[in-house]
């Protein structure tokens, strides 16, 4: 299959010492996410899925009773799953399961993490396993390079993806969209690996290709979507080589043998995971891809236009995502998809390296996805997140190829530190920048932009969207806590209940501080900025008589949220 | 073209073509990842000098304590950079975009403007620069770590001399349903306004201190209402009415020229013609 580098087997962790680099960068991530998540705030749709999580994990824990006693069918009875797994049925259980299972075992039985680190530590885990895949992929694609030159760049790639302060705010959330997008890696990474297999249809890694469709299935509704960019890698970079070969015949036989594993395992894992689809299967699965054919488009804000319906303006992704990696990386993800899509069309159908293409077609498939208009683009850049991984792995690439370039003008320096320093003085560098960017944005990832944008300051200049999820009321809860009289009565906006309850169970909130529906019963309301609301501040200005905020949290001085007190209290 | 690649045959010319474009891509993306990191380190050293602490803005605190007067208003540069909220207490703030051509930028006795043009894509300078050809400069720029403290005041007879929406409840007032003076968003932006609901409303002032006019300002909050206007007398005297231009700005502004006005003390009658209507209005 690989045409174009010397065949080096070296492919399994086992063999090369790889999976102990790839376990330490999956501890190395649990652990930075472990240490870091205190500053994120709970988003509205983390605190329904803490919630759904223990409502799952209580059901499970039934169910062992119920086997116990010699009744289990009771357990899956169609008022009983209704009951405990009808909650927030617009996302499959998987990741939910999870979440409810490490916060009864970490928090409620050995107290080691805190309620909403013990919810969260299952996506963290799912992060580290995106670290070691991403590496080992990256082993793989550059397998061509001496070894220490692969991994270097293929660490440079597991640093790109997380070192973007959105990649990084989503791995740290009890969500989904960490988890679909390590799901997804993982899928291809056993495509790519049965690829290398060869023919044959029933060998190891064309099984688990079916396998991890199926957990990538059982994580969200992306999953659905995104086969296409394997039917799309076979129809450029397998079928014209086989009809060229053996015509339609070959052309036949030349389909993955894993899109049969896929499609076998991945809805049987599919509709095994979720015993809520099992009494009417068919109504069901109907519901949950109607709920999310016929989602509602929440409004966004895009240089200085409130994107409330179709069609959206088709360059929504680029922009978004040039404004908020960091860009540095940025550049070396744009010049390297560019030199890819030039070292590929000069390969030929015929000829072209099917690993690349592979990872080049993952990585740009999810953002043109969400560029078609009709597309719900709200939540910003989460929903291409899964094309993350495949982009830092063509900027690492672009990485070494730009050290080359700058090794002939710097003749002597080359001659010193050899190309691998010059690389690696790059990479570093560009890695350094990131850095600094994820701490200045701190717990706000939600919230982040980069140096083309102006950061926080210059993305409100031009017309973007300062928040989202509403978890930044993390920057205005210790104002209240010591200034809010006792029994307060707080109107917090966009917060769900549900996050006012888990700020309160994580000691976030003082627990007298009561949480009411509107500004009209409120002493005090953290209004959270977002363009959609101007009127609901302006609400609150004439309810108390006064539009002197007594604090907020600015981000680089741009008001994001703005703390409103009534007067006399 | 070299005279040996002409002598070689169309396809390795092509080649050697494709050769050199690879080889000045290969240079231009060098240039881009140098040029986005000398870029971005940049950004990263400058951006902390950019922002002001908490002593700078107690710093422009106590100086705007020292001098203000009552009548004075405030202006954040740039519109959304309204943190100094939090420190100017009993101050109006103004947050307006484009400040330099809204009427309100003449509504106060004098305006302390703060500006901050070093934030990132901050229009700031612009703005005071253009506010400087309006207004007359008092004195300024003060410096408080990044931020900038101008005072400005209006050219002689531009300040407003009554607020009309402040003075509602003084009013003898004919409408079919009560006005409220309220806060609502026009294009995301707030404006205090008289709130009328439905027909027509007639509101009518004693003693106004009007010497050169009206400034009106007038949103729908119905939109693609045809009709909406405020229309205005001084002493019996009508001025041209502002008629809300569909499609336009959600809040329109314009200035009525009374001229020929003596004396300090006039009637004033305003009428607002329309269905959920929002209307301003100064004297001056």
């Amino acid at each position: 299959m690989e045409t174009s580098t010397p065949a080096q087997p070296r492919l399994s962790p086992k063999l090369s010492g790889d999976a102990i680099w790839a376990l330490t960068l999956a501890l190395l991530t649990f652990f930075g996410l472990l240490a870091t998540e205190r500053a994120i705030g709970f988003t509205r749709d983390e605190s329904v899925y803490f919630y759904a999580g223990g409502l799952y994990w209580s059901w499970i824990l039934g169910v062992f009773e119920n086997l116990a006693h010699g009744r289990l069918l009771e357990s899956f009875s169609d008022p009983v799953v209704s009951r405990a797994l009808g909650v927030n049925s617009e996302h499959p259980i998987l990741m939910k399961v999870w979440f409810g299972l490490s916060h009864w075992l970490f928090f409620e039985k050995l107290h080691w993490l805190r309620q909403a680190a013990a919810y969260r530590a299952p996506a963290w885990a799912a992060g580290g396993l995106g670290s070691a895949l991403i590496f080992l992929i990256g082993r793989r694609l550059l397998r061509a390079q001496s070894p220490g030159v692969s991994r270097g760049l293929s660490l440079f790639a597991v640093g790109a993806f997380w070192l973007t302060p959105r990649s990084l705010y989503d791995g740290h959330l009890a969500c989904f969209d960490m988890p679909i997008t390590v799901a997804w890696l993982a899928v291809v990474y056993c495509y790519l690996r049965g690829l290398d297999e060869g023919p044959g249809w029933a060998t190891k890694w064309k099984v688990l290709t079916g396998v991890a469709y199926g957990l990538a299935l059982a994580t969200k509704l992306n999953a659905f979507f995104y086969p296409a960019a394997l039917a799309l890698h076979w129809a450029i970079g397998v079928a014209p080589r086989a009809f060229k070969e053996g015509g339609l015949k070959a052309v036949a036989r030349s389909i993955p043998g894993q899109w049969i594993w896929m499609a076998l395992l991945g809805p049987a894992i599919f509709l095994a995971h979720w015993p809520y689809l099992w009494p009417h299967p068919i109504e069901r699965i109907g519901q949950y891809l109607g709920f999310h054919a016929g989602h509602v488009n929440y409004p966004w804000y895009y240089l200085h236009i409130l994107l409330r319906d179709p069609p959206f303006p088709l360059l929504y992704v680029v922009v978004v995502t040039a404004l908020t990696v960091p860009l540095p990386l940025f550049a070396l993800m744009t010049t390297g998809t560019f030199a890819t899509i030039w070292r590929l069309g000069r390969q030929g159908l015929a000829a072209v390296d099917q690993a690349w293409l592979l990872v080049l077609i993952n990585g740009l498939f999810p953002l043109l996805l969400i560029s078609w208009p009709t597309v719900p683009h709200f939540g910003g850049t989460k929903h291409w997140l899964p094309g993350m991984p495949f982009l830092s792995l063509i900027a690492a690439d672009a990485l070494w190829r730009v050290a080359e370039s700058a090794a002939g003008p710097l003749g002597r320096l080359r001659k010193t530190v050899g190309i691998e320093g010059i690389a690696l003085g790059l990479g570093g560098v560009s890695l350094f920048v990131a850095l600094v960017g994820c701490i200045h944005t701190g717990g706000y990832g939600d919230s982040a932009y980069n140096e083309l944008a102006g950061e926080f300051a210059g993305a409100t200049e031009l017309g973007m969207e300062r928040q989202f999820w509403s978890n930044n009321v993390t920057g205005v809860l210790d104002w209240l806590n010591h200034n809010a009289p006792a029994g307060a009565r707080v109107y917090f906006h966009e917060v769900t209940y549900g996050s006012v309850v888990a700020y309160h169970d994580n000691d976030m909130l003082r627990a007298d501080i009561q949480p009411v529906q509107g500004d009209d019963q409120a002493q005090f309301v953290p209004y959270q900025y977002m363009q959609e609301f101007r009127q609901q501040e302006f609400d609150i200005w004439n309810s108390f008589g006064t539009n002197e905020p007594v604090d907020g949290l600015y981000l680089d001085e741009s008001p994001n949220v703005t703390v409103y007190r009534r007067p006399g209290t | 073209m070299t005279a040996a690649e002409s002598s070689l045959p169309p396809g390795s010319s092509r080649s050697a073509k494709l050769e050199r474009i690879a080889r000045w891509a290969r240079l231009a993306e060098l240039a881009v990842l140098l040029g986005s990191l000398a870029y971005a380190l940049w950004f990263w050293l400058r951006l902390p000098g950019e922002l002001p602490d908490e002593n700078d803005y107690l710093a422009l605190q106590a100086a705007v304590q020292s001098e203000a007067r009552p009548g004075d208003g405030a202006a954040v540069l740039p519109f959304w950079a309204d943190r100094a909220k939090l420190f100017l207490h009993g101050i109006p703030v103004l947050g307006l975009p484009h400040l330099e051509t809204e009427a309100d930028a003449e509504r106060y006795a004098r305006l302390w403007v703060i500006a901050q043009p070093d934030l990132p894509r901050s229009d700031a300078r612009d703005t005071v620069k253009a506010l400087g050809d309006r207004l007359n400069l008092v004195h300024g720029p003060q410096r408080f770590g990044p931020l900038e403290l101008w005072l400005f005041a209006p050219k002689p007879g531009r300040a407003a001399s009554y607020d009309f929406v402040a003075h509602a409840g003084d009013a003898q007032i004919q409408a079919p349903a009560a006005l409220q003076a309220t806060w609502r968003e026009f294009d995301f932006l707030p404006r205090r306004c008289l709130l009328s609901r439905g027909g027509q409303a007639v509101l009518h002032f004693e003693g106004v201190p009007v010497h050169g006019g009206l400034r009106v300002g007038l949103g729908s909050l119905m939109a693609g209402q045809t009709g909406a206007a405020i229309q205005a007398s001084i002493d019996g005297r009508p001025l041209q009415p502002l008629e809300l231009i569909a499609g336009g700005a959600a809040f329109q502004e314009a200035e009525l020229q009374a001229g020929g006005l003596s004396g300090d003390a006039h009637t004033v009658d305003l009428t607002l013609v329309g269905r959920m209507i929002c209307a301003d209005a100064v004297a001056f």
